[in-house]
Order: structure tokens, then C-alpha cells, then sequence
């Protein structure tokens, strides 16, 4: 059992102890209970929360997918406005992103470019969706993002 | 014929008109298939997205020009003739569309006088007319460009089918 505190997940301990420290006495049961109830609850909320991130990262993707399958255009492919979706939704769609392009190689490079501020591919790659594929999940596993 | 490929709604002159010729990819798109490959995305840009054989400025890549497209091409060999999609003998053809002024497709032509493309980024190879892929997402032909048939170019692009075939009977991405 825990709760997010930021990107870290803390347990009750950490809770418990703090909290003592802060109120100058132990944590009655009565308080146990509370802690307790909002750790079950902020956890699920977290669940819920990546579960949302999920389905909409699902949703955006297929819209994108088949609205742009026809176009070269690069510009207009990551300017598509169910791309431009995927990109607002910031850096907690990361790993959702890496995870659709181990699955099946498209044009996510940009997204993930603008996601993390990062680009593990080589200039001599450009275009070569194999290479940027491959350099992105090497990436990705190094940065534990996966 | 079922519109296995979803062709039907953005080029409506194409109507039953074509034959597929491989299996949907997003390995490369048509401005590469009309070059010659078949591994990577070309299109003017800077970065590493896409490849580009020219060298651009930022201006240049925020503003893509049929003549990017040109001098791109002009580089393989090819150059502006008079717009006609007719076979002529000795001569290889590519031809350009463009829709609301920008650059959108490039065909190529066969040895035998037929036309191919890739459609798009993400979907198959198909045999069409000219014709057939105007008034509809890529808007019109503006520019043919021919180059002779050489054996250089000639094997180049037979070998280029059979990988692209091979790729598509192994089912690899």
C-alpha cells in the first residue's frame, strides 16, 4: 500500500512518521484509519488517472493513425491535430508513446522529441522509421521509460 | 471491389481503377518511392524526421516549394519536360502533385508506360493512371520530370520491387 507524492510512491511509513513529527504526538488510530482511507484512495485515483491517459492516448492515436495514412506531408502528419492532442497530454504519455511504437513503427519521433527534450537518433538516420525506432526504445530502456 | 485501403473517399477519380501492388507500410513514403527507396520518409525538412538529399534553411523547410522538389529530383537525374504522363520511349517519368500551391505526392513511371505511388505514410503500393489520383488529397499534376532509362536505373528499381515484395511475403515492418 502507497500513495504518489509528486512521481515518487511513498508508503504509509513515510506518512506515519512525518506526520507524528509535524502534530508533536503518536498517530491515533482514529488518524491510522484516516491516512489509510486517503492512501486507498489517492492510489486508486492514480490508477485511474493512467487508466485515462491510456484510453485517451488509445483514442487520439487511432484518430491520428487514420487521418494521416494517406498523407507524406510530415508537416501536416505532426501537425494533425489528434497528434498535437497526444503532445498536450505531456510527459505522463511517454511511456504509452514508446509502448504503441514497440507495437508498431510509425511517426512518433516528434512527439517524443517534444515529450522529453531528448533525441537519441543520429542525423544519419533521418527518415529510416527503423533506425529511429530502434534508437528510441534503446533509449527508452536506458531510461527505464518502459 | 472493397475498399480495403480506404482509397475511395480521398481520391475519388481513382474510383476501382487501381491494383495494389504491396502490403500497407510506414517504412517509407511516396516521395521516396518515387526516388528509388524504400526505407526511409523524404520529404524537405530539416532534422532528423525526415530525410532530404538538399541541404535547406529553416525558411526553406517552413516554406515547401515545388522547387524543392525539383532540384531534389534534378539531383537523381531528372529533369522538367512538358506535362504529359504518356510513355516516351527511352524515358523515365516522375510526375508531382500539388494542392493549394504545396507540394503532396509524387508518382513514379514503369518501363512499360504504367504509373506507381506509395499512398502516403502509412498505406500500400498501387498501380493507377495519373488521372486517377488528381481532385482528391493531392489536388493536380504540376510538374513531370523525365531521365533516359539506364541499366543503372533500370536495375535499381527492379531490385527495389523484389525487396519491397520479398518484405512484403516475410511480413516484416
Amino acid at each position: 500500500m502507497g500513495a504518489y507524492c509528486g512521481d515518487r510512491l511513498i508508503g504509509y511509513r513515510e506518512w506515519r512518521e512525518p506526520d507524528k513529527e509535524r502534530i508533536g504526538c503518536s498517530v491515533s488510530e482514529k488518524r491510522k484509519s484516516d491516512i489509510f482511507e486517503f492512501l486507498v484512495v489517492s492510489e486508486a485515483a492514480r490508477e485511474e488517472g493512467a487508466e485515462e491517459i491510456r484510453s485517451r492516448f488509445t483514442l487520439w492515436a487511432n484518430v491520428w493513425r487514420n487521418e494521416t495514412r494517406n498523407i507524406s506531408n510530415v508537416r501536416e502528419v505532426i501537425g494533425h491535430y489528434a497528434y498535437r492532442r497526444i503532445i498536450e497530454m505531456g510527459p505522463a504519455v511517454v511511456p504509452y508513446v514508446l509502448r504503441e511504437l514497440e507495437r508498431f513503427p510509425d511517426l512518433w519521433f516528434y512527439a517524443l522529441r517534444k515529450l522529453t527534450n531528448a533525441n537519441p537518433v543520429r542525423q544519419e538516420y533521418a527518415g529510416n522509421v527503423r533506425k529511429m525506432r530502434e534508437a528510441w526504445l534503446t533509449w527508452a530502456k536506458k531510461n527505464k521509460k518502459i | 471491389m472493397a475498399d480495403d485501403f480506404g482509397l475511395r473517399a480521398p481520391f475519388p477519380n481513382l474510383r476501382d481503377n487501381y491494383k495494389k501492388r504491396s502490403r500497407a507500410s510506414t517504412r517509407y513514403n511516396c516521395i521516396a518511392w518515387a526516388a528509388g527507396e524504400s526505407h526511409r520518409h523524404w520529404w524537405p525538412d530539416i532534422g532528423t524526421d525526415v530525410y532530404w538529399p538538399l541541404d535547406l534553411t529553416l525558411e526553406e523547410s517552413l516554406d515547401c516549394t515545388l522547387d524543392n522538389f525539383i532540384q531534389a529530383f534534378e539531383l537523381l537525374g531528372y529533369e522538367c519536360c512538358e506535362k504529359s504522363t504518356s510513355r516516351e520511349k527511352g524515358y523515365q517519368k516522375i510526375a508531382i502533385y500539388v494542392k493549394d500551391g504545396k507540394p503532396s505526392h509524387a508518382a513514379r513511371q514503369l518501363w512499360r508506360g504504367t504509373w506507381v505511388s506509395k499512398i502516403g505514410k502509412g498505406n500500400v503500393d498501387i498501380e493507377h493512371t495519373p488521372a486517377g489520383l488528381e481532385r482528391g488529397l493531392y489536388g493536380m499534376v504540376a510538374q513531370v520530370m523525365k531521365r533516359p532509362w539506364t541499366v543503372r536505373n533500370f536495375l535499381g528499381l527492379f531490385l527495389l520491387a523484389l525487396k519491397v515484395k520479398l518484405l512484403g511475403l516475410l511480413k516484416m515492418d
